[in-house]
């Protein structure tokens, strides 16, 4: 799963450890749901839109889009 | 990096447990070489150090319970390498048993060395995070 969290934090000037603080979490998961290593809970995955006041599909989205839509008009 | 609460509580509780354990073995090395005791004290004072040890599993069931997520996936990889390193090292050296003369290990070492070496697992696994996020 991919998200904008490198983005949302850099422009909020956050460094991983005070979205980690922010979170309850350790650094090491802030890092590794950013670089896409961990996928997130769902818990987690809110908290951290919360935190950036944002909706949860608006940080997170899927790596890859499933074509379905041409499968299902075809 | 300031460590948090959980994780103080975690150092003191286990460290306490560990002088409990060393203590223990004072007192059982002390007690089975210059007492005269019947065998079920001498059984009891034997496996006496193992109470502090149950205790200090315990106390890390507790810190890992308190751990993110991501910490909790980390701690069980490490498991499941040390778990592999155990199994296959303990067939290897059963293999070799069978057909060579092997020299004789202590079972009593496992648990520390398996303890050990998964608190190493960790470190490395945190350590390996930290310089692919460098």
């Amino acid at each position: 799963m991919k998200n904008r969290i490198k983005v949302l934090r850099a422009e909020r000037d956050w460094s991983q450890q005070t979205l980690a603080q922010e979170l309850g979490v350790s650094r090491q998961a802030v890092n590794a749901v950013e670089r896409g290593k961990h996928d997130p809970s769902l818990q987690l995955a809110f908290d951290i839109a919360n935190i950036f006041n944002l909706r949860i599909d608006d940080v997170f989205f899927p790596e890859k889009k499933l074509n379905t839509d041409s499968n299902e008009e075809s | 990096m300031a460590k948090s609460k959980a994780e103080i509580t975690f150092m003191k509780r286990f460290m306490t447990a560990m002088v409990v354990f060393l203590l223990l073995i004072a007192i059982q090395a002390f007690s089975l070489e210059l007492l005269n005791m019947p065998t079920w004290l001498n059984v009891a004072a034997t496996v006496l150090p193992v109470a502090p040890l149950v205790w200090a599993f315990f106390i890390f069931r507790t810190r890992y319970r308190t751990l993110d997520e991501y910490m909790k996936a980390l701690t069980g990889e490490a498991f499941l390498w040390m778990i592999g390193l155990l199994c296959f090292s303990s067939f290897i050296y059963g293999m070799l048993a069978m057909k060579f003369p092997m020299p004789e290990v202590n079972l009593a070492f496992v648990m520390p060395a398996v303890f050990g070496g998964h608190g190493l697992i960790v470190q490395l696994l945190v350590w390996r995070d930290n310089e692919e996020s460098n």
